[in-house]
């Protein structure tokens, strides 16, 4: 296969500005799929990504395109993850790649997520063909998006080729530009073996699927191959491409993208990022860019009914053979009992584990309050990691607390520059600048805590600019902050479901709102029940449960005694599922409906 | 029969009578580890008959003339005669309770007494006589009916008064008038009964605490024996409970709470005290039947839907006056005596252990902690650990005392027994 003849490329685009249609599109247009195979959006397999719009899990495909200079090239379209948590991804897809059709709707113009992708191509030195989608629509303003992209992203407006992946129009133009604008794959003069991994996926029957990016050498059948950064050893048991379908070859070749299968058990053997060389004479030196993936959000994972334990333990580590990011260990909490801390990439990538939990492995489970990583400079001069508000040290042990931090571009209307930045202020962020990007938006540039974007931010922006607004984010360095450990205690006892690290400023309405809360949900005792919310020893919000109502109770005589003692046994019995937290009894349902409705 | 167990002639008493009979084993049999020929020492007998139905009370009562009640009694004596047949009796209480038992004629109330004579102890070197409980309805005492309760043994009455107030004794549709009520107890006293007691209830819808406070004065003044304070319940299947539910009425616990405290004061300043939640007696006068119950003691039921709990078993007749009737008097075979039941079932030694944990905590003398310690071994539902704990929380919470190796409730604990209760069983 010549290297000439062949563009590696992907797609990026905002979502809902037509990413996945024009993908669909151009499978058709090389033939690679026919009309009839083409079911909406082909490349996105799992359910939850079609709800959701978004590509999780990235595909490769390879086709086979006929130019106008009567040469026919391999394109290999890379799909990659459409969201920030998912970014070390995609930055490790578009680096497979030598260059990225960027998609931007023609009615709405650039978007947060746009520019976010922008940063993100600039950095792999992609080559970018602006498509400006979406012109049948009546309210395409195709000079307007041009401007925009020189503005704002600077590229060159004259670039961009106008289309309607849903009529067809432009996708010729497209597939042209990708042959001439994009370069071809390098070559590296040694020719010795060098894979990059983008991508895996599971398979019961055949384990790990490894989707590689070869940059040069080949990989074939039967080849004993090293993992440069792990270490380990497999022997390629089958290479092939995608046709889309998985199609066998002898060996993928320089320039090539495909999938191989090796004894490779879990996805988590064979990290993205990893550069495959040949185990005799390989490869001296790895493909730049890899890095060891940290979960960014931690929270407890809890089953509703106990029992459930093993069956939850067993449900995440099926997830995680296809899911490395993904993170569990055991905890045990008072309230809870027994569960998972787990760890992600965002609240994004949690919310699709607890979803899958709950859809796939119908898990009942319970998600406690989600955590960044703080990092806690101690006294004594250590340095801790802390994704768990329950292994805060004492506050007398620490120095300083370190949160994480974004840098989050929010595109919004105008008329709603106001309400949004004092969203940005309640959120403890700073806008370090604006930028007008027409005579109707604005794009803001913050720093915010990931903290405070992890519940509702989103939905916030959403709702102030009644859905015209958007939002997009990369991760930022740490910033110390003024962090305190929140906990809540019953009657003196604290309740570890409920601890959280919050911002000083933050504290109060947080103890308040939670101590309202568990006073709506633990039913009255024989005694009153004190709720606290408390900052080490300084009780900041408290709230009362009064005691049982009177029962003066009427006669009890020998035809009463049974009725008597079964209406007893059964007003016990209700209470069976509860949690003792010290001398108070608390439904777990209680917990659930807390924790839940502060998720939501 | 093959295995030895005794006949099964209810199965063809209950069919016959076409009752909806559940969960009858219909047993006899003592259950293992009961002793056989420890003696029944309690029998409550219902009279069912009324002559109004009041509006609140879920009790089983049978509208009647008396035909009717005469026939009552020809079955009662028969189911009476069985009885004796299968346990060894030495009643040391007998409850005569309702319906209106007061209600009998003289010569049918005679005949009943007189039968049931022969199952009270008697003789012996025994320092106390048995006490024999009658329960009157203030409307139906006559000279003459007195006298026949005193002939038939009768030395203790419970006067059914519930109000001393003639607005809320029409409220509680109650036959009679106040002074119906002094003047019955005059009538008994005048007939030569010692030890009479009066029955009060408070808490009525929107009843004022000071109307209650005149009922509980009017009636210390007639110098009662005994005297029980129920707050009303709102029964199932009441027409109080309909207006309840539908908003007519409105319960108010706090004002519930003060009537009771209110009452505990004020009789004890008269000299009543309080020795169970809803009952106060002069010291010596407290209802030694009812004490039974609470100690989880066997007795014998007679009578549509009297409950007996005997020798690990406890069970209901069913509440249906002419089904009884029918059942012991004209079916074939004489009838074996034994009127249909309900309600049937086992009482282990776990559960009447629960049963005295309950009714003893309601009692001034509370439970033994050592009892509290034998529930807690019988199984997983209340470990010791968790009944260690529950005492602990009612102690230092002020609602209950530990002394003298018993837990009592405290004036405040009484206020909540039925919580603390839940605790333990």
């Amino acid at each position: 296969m010549s290297l000439e003849l062949t563009r590696n490329f992907c797609i990026i685009a905002h979502v809902d500005h037509g990413k996945t249609t024009l993908s669909d599109r151009i499978l058709q247009a090389t033939g690679s799929i026919t009309a009839r195979e083409m079911t909406d959006q082909h490349l996105d397999s799992m359910d939850m990504e079609r709800e959701r719009g978004i590509t999780i899990k990235a595909h490769p495909v390879t086709m086979q395109y006929k130019a106008r200079d009567g040469k026919t090239y391999t394109l290999n379209l890379i799909d990659t993850p459409g969201h920030v948590d998912f970014s070390y991804e995609v930055s490790r897809s578009l680096s497979a790649c030598e260059g990225a059709l960027l998609v931007i709707d023609a009615a709405q113009g650039v978007e947060a997520q746009t520019v976010a992708n922008v940063h993100l191509a600039n950095r792999q030195n992609l080559k970018l063909i602006p498509v400006i989608n979406k012109i049948d629509l009546p309210n395409a303003d195709l000079p307007n998006v041009r401007r925009q992209l020189e503005d704002v992203l600077t590229i060159a407006g004259d670039e961009a080729i106008p289309a309607s992946a849903k009529q067809g129009i432009g996708i010729e133009d497209i597939l042209e530009a990708v042959v001439e604008r994009i370069p071809p794959p390098p070559s590296f003069p040694d020719n010795k073996l060098r894979a990059l991994v983008f991508d895996s996926l599971f398979d019961a029957y055949r384990g790990v699927v490894t989707y590689v990016r070869v940059f040069s050498g080949e990989m074939r059948s039967g080849t004993p191959i090293t993992l440069m950064h792990s270490g380990g050893r497999y022997e390629v048991k089958e290479s092939g491409i995608f046709t889309p379908k998985p199609t066998k070859v002898d060996a993928l070749g320089t320039g090539s993208v495909g999938y191989f299968i090796a004894n490779i058990k879990t996805a988590a053997e064979v990290k993205i990022g990893e550069t495959i060389t040949t185990t005799q004479n390989p490869a001296t030196d790895q493909l730049p860019g890899f890095k060891e993936v940290n979960p960014m959000v931690f929270s407890g994972i809890y089953p509703i009914n106990t029992a459930d334990f093993e069956a939850l333990r067993t449900a995440m580590g099926k997830l995680q053979l296809n899911d490395a990011a993904f993170t569990y260990t055991t905890e045990s909490s008072v309230a809870l009992g027994f569960g998972f801390r787990c760890g992600f990439l965002g609240l994004l990538h949690m919310e699709i584990v607890q979803e899958r939990l709950r859809r796939e492995y119908n898990m009942d489970i319970i998600a406690t309050y989600p955590s960044v990583v703080y990092e806690v400079m101690c006294t004594n001069g250590e340095k801790l990691m802390v994704d768990n508000p329950v292994k805060m040290p004492d506050p007398s042990q620490i120095e300083t607390i370190a949160e994480p931090m974004v840098k989050a571009f929010i595109m919004v209307p105008n008329e709603y520059i106001g309400d949004i930045m004092q969203l940005v202020l309640e959120k403890r962020g700073i806008c370090a600048h604006t930028e007008s990007l027409d005579a109707k938006r604005v794009l803001l540039h913050c720093e915010i805590p990931l903290n405070e974007i992890l519940v509702d931010f989103n939905d916030k922006i959403k709702s102030i600019t009644r859905g015209y607004g958007s939002m997009d984010y990369e991760y930022a360095p740490y910033r110390v902050g003024d962090m305190v450990k929140l906990d809540m205690m019953v009657n003196g006892e604290t309740v570890d479901a409920f601890s959280c690290i919050v911002h000083r400023s933050r504290s109060e309405g947080r103890g308040r709102l939670l101590a309202a809360k568990l006073k709506e949900v633990i039913p009255p005792h024989l005694f009153r029940i004190a709720i606290q919310a408390a900052i080490g020893a300084k009780i900041i919000a408290r709230e009362d449960v009064g005691s049982v109502g009177k029962n003066v109770t009427a006669k009890c005589y020998g035809g009463d005694i049974s009725r008597k003692r079964k209406l007893l046994e059964k007003q016990k019995e209700g209470k069976k599922r509860m949690k003792n937290i010290g001398s108070v009894e608390i439904p777990q349902e209680a917990f659930v409906a807390v924790l839940r409705a502060e998720t939501k | 029969m093959a295995d030895g167990s005794l006949p099964k002639p209810w199965m063809d008493v209950n069919e016959a009578c076409d009752m909806k009979v559940t969960g009858v084993t219909g047993s006899n049999k003592p259950m293992d580890g009961v002793d056989p020929r420890e003696p029944v020492r309690h029998l409550y007998v219902h009279v069912p008959f009324c002559a109004k139905v009041c509006p609140y009370c879920a009790f089983h009562v049978h509208r009647g003339g008396r035909a009717e009640q005469s026939r009552f009694v020809d079955a009662l004596l028969r189911e009476w005669e069985a009885a004796q047949a299968l346990y060894d009796c030495a009643f040391e209480t007998v409850y005569l309770g309702g319906g209106t038992p007061s209600i009998l004629g003289a010569e049918d109330f005679t005949r009943m007494a007189n039968a049931l004579h022969a199952g009270v102890a008697t003789g012996g070197d025994r320092e106390w006589t048995p006490e024999i409980t009658l329960e009157v309805n203030p409307a139906t005492v006559t000279p003459a009916k007195a006298a026949a309760w005193r002939r038939g043994g009768v030395n203790r009455i419970s006067l059914g008064a519930q109000s001393f107030d003639p607005a809320w004794l029409k409220l509680l549709g109650r036959q009679h008038k106040p002074e119906d009520i002094v003047e019955s107890v005059q009538q008994l006293r005048a007939e030569g009964f010692a030890n009479i007691g009066i029955d009060l209830m408070f808490a009525l819808p929107s009843q004022p605490v000071s109307v209650w406070r005149d009922t509980l004065a009017a009636a210390v003044a007639c110098g009662p024996d005994h005297l029980s304070a129920y707050a009303l319940t709102y029964e199932e299947d009441t027409p109080f409970l309909e207006k309840l539910k539908r908003g007519e009425w409105t319960r108010n616990d706090e004002r519930e709470a003060e009537m009771f405290s209110m009452t505990v004061d004020f009789l004890a300043g008269h000299g009543l005290y309080a020795y169970e939640i809803s009952n106060f007696a002069r010291p010596g006068r407290e209802s030694r039947h009812n004490r039974a119950y609470w100690l989880g003691r066997d007795y014998l039921g007679l009578g549509p839907s009297a409950v007996s709990t005997l020798q690990g078993r406890r069970w209901r007749n069913a509440p249906d006056t002419q089904a009884y009737v029918e059942a012991l008097l004209t079916l074939p075979g004489d009838g074996k005596g034994l009127a249909p039941r309900v309600d049937e079932e086992v009482v282990t030694e776990e559960i009447r252990q629960r049963e005295r944990i309950m009714f003893g905590l309601r009692m001034r003398e509370g439970v033994a902690l050592e009892d509290l310690a034998t529930l807690a071994a019988f199984g997983s539902d209340s470990p010791v650990a968790h009944v260690q704990a529950s005492t602990e929380n009612i102690v230092r919470e002020g609602l209950a005392v530990r002394e003298e190796g018993r837990l009592r409730l405290t004036p405040r604990g009484r206020l909540v027994a039925d919580s603390i209760a839940e605790l333990f069983v």
